[in-house]
């Protein structure tokens, strides 16, 4: 009678399973993964502009000329624009065609 | 296999996309089935994939187990339906309460053996529903099933005797 439970049991569990290969699923974690990496790229840009922000205000309330806190401004925006473009092109070159071989 | 999954993930802790597409392949089936048995239909699939970007955030962490990646994977899956389960407890007694009404009004017959299977399984305990799932379904010894969920070896064997005699009495048979 266990075994004729347990058969059932077994035979249930496989009988609605999943198909063996599913590149819909794969796709779906691959979009979620992107979705994570870019947020943890927002977040750092984020980081990074508040840090360039607060460097420019302490710069003006020390003396500095407004031009120059602007300047640094602009840098900080450049670098987070030039972290987002490359970030993930580099990303990419690594994994699919870098030199490491790991691939 | 297993040598093959542990290389796999120690590729994936490097950043390659084509190992984790492998594993991802290799084993969606069985964690996907696994995660249906513990939680609503329209979340387990939303489970599996946290499952496996968990898995790709924490290639890191992977210390080898007795039952290799396929393990570890499980382990994780395990996490995130009991997490799952949490979130969900209050509609989750309620939808009992619902069943509890429901259950009287059934008994099996050889042909419906199938769906009184399912209800059955869906009313037992997490942990049981998790160890009869793993031992009866998945091919998972019990040393193996107790490292996934994180319990002791005399729980998961009393787990899954405890919930194949349950199914037994919803399912009206006799020992």
């Amino acid at each position: 009678m266990t075994d004729r439970l347990d058969k059932a049991i077994a035979e249930l569990l496989r009988k609605d399973a999943p198909a063996e290969r599913d590149p819909l699923f794969r796709v779906r974690v691959l979009e979620r993964l992107e979705r994570v990496r870019y947020r943890r790229r927002l977040y750092a840009a984020l980081a990074a502009a508040a840090v360039f922000t607060a460097i420019a205000l302490i710069g003006a309330e020390a003396g500095g000329s407004t031009r120059e806190g602007v300047r640094v401004l602009l840098v900080a925006a450049a670098l987070i624009a030039v972290y987002f473009v490359v970030a993930p092109v580099t990303q990419l070159f690594l994994r699919f065609g870098g030199p490491s071989g790991k691939n | 296999m297993d040598e093959d999954d542990a290389a796999l993930l120690a590729a994936v802790r490097d950043g390659s996309a084509r190992a984790f597409n492998t594993l991802i392949d290799r084993h969606q089936q069985a964690v996907r089935a696994f995660v249906r048995r513990l939680t609503r239909p329209a979340d387990a699939d939303d489970i599996a994939q946290e499952t496996f970007l968990a898995a790709w955030m924490q290639a890191g962490s992977y210390k080898g187990a007795s039952g290799g990646v396929r393990s570890w994977l499980f382990a994780i899956a395990w996490r995130k339906a009991k997490d799952d389960h949490r979130r969900r407890f209050r509609l989750w007694r309620r939808d009992a309460a619902y069943r509890d009404t429901a259950a009287e009004d059934r008994r099996a017959t050889p042909a419906e053996d199938g769906i009184a299977l399912e209800q059955a399984l869906a009313e037992l305990p997490i942990d049981q529903r998790a160890a009869i799932v793993l031992c009866l379904g998945a091919g998972f010894t019990h040393q193996e099933a107790a490292e996934v969920l994180g319990l002791p070896l005399g729980t998961v064997k009393s787990h899954v005797l405890r919930g194949r005699e349950r199914l037994r009495g919803i399912l009206g048979e006799q020992p």
